[in-house]
């Protein structure tokens, strides 16, 4: 299944019905249903709040896609170039006053899902992302 | 997202009801400041019907829990379902948010 949507969060809106209808063709477990609905919100939230030089209108496009019981999600966008799968994990054991509050969104990513894999390509990211091992129910 | 809000001894019980996300943590977020502003320093969030939460939500308990340290006060939580207990434990929030398995418990320990 695919989804176009533009550089506005106001779309995420849409991301998540997008993400619900792709989990109810699939008969998707809920539990698993909210894990890609957090990673491609967490991914999309970013690229649309830090991924452009100007103001202009973007699409980032969304794939999901399961085969054999494997997740693979995409997500492709113009932005300036961004990979995630290098981005530092933050320190989870410094006390709460020394905490800082970002940071969250991609290590939650990459906890949720088996593997990360970027590229960049004709001024375009790829990210995507795969889950092994995935129930597909039969109704 | 909606937010019930009830005074029990010391304790102030939200119960989160919906998605905290993008959309709806700013409020929570002011909801939880104007809260604490107001002299409630021993909270405990209900999330019992508690959707969903990115870490825009995370944050603001972050936030929520920074705010209340120097006041000595306390952010405990309720009922947490299996899908918001894994994205505490990655993010590492288990040991900074003590959780129980009941509101009334979770009275009890706060303080």
């Amino acid at each position: 299944m695919e989804l176009v949507i533009k550089n506005d969060l106001s779309e995420i809106e849409a991301l998540s019905r997008f993400v619900e209808a792709f989990a109810q063709e699939h008969h998707l477990a809920p539990k698993l249903t909210f894990e890609i609905n957090l990673a491609l919100e967490e991914l999309v939230t970013n690229v649309i709040s830090y991924g452009y030089e100007d103001q202009d209108e973007h699409e980032i496009r969304l794939t999901l896609h399961i085969e054999n019981g494997r997740l693979r999600a995409e997500i492709e966008d113009d932005g300036r170039p961004f990979n995630p799968v290098e981005a530092e994990p933050p320190d989870l054991d410094i006390p709460l006053e020394k905490r800082p509050v970002g940071g969250l969104g991609i290590h939650l990513v990459k906890n949720m899902f088996d593997a990360l894999q970027y590229q960049r390509e004709n001024g375009r990211n790829h990210l995507i992302l795969n889950k092994e091992h995935v129930t597909v129910g039969t109704g | 997202m909606n937010i019930n809000e009830e005074v029990r001894g010391n304790a102030c019980i939200l119960s989160l009801n919906g998605r905290l996300d993008n959309e709806s943590t700013q409020g929570f977020q002011e909801r939880m400041s104007t809260i604490i502003d107001g002299g409630q320093t021993r909270l405990v969030l209900d999330l019992q019907a508690l959707e969903y939460i990115s870490s825009v939500g995370l944050r603001a308990f972050l936030l929520a829990a920074k705010k209340l340290k120097p006041l000595n006060g306390k952010l405990v939580l309720a009922n947490l379902q299996d899908h918001i207990k894994e994205v505490l434990d990655i993010a590492g929030f288990s040991s900074l948010f003590p959780s129980y398995p009941s509101v009334d418990e979770a009275v009890q320990n706060v303080g």
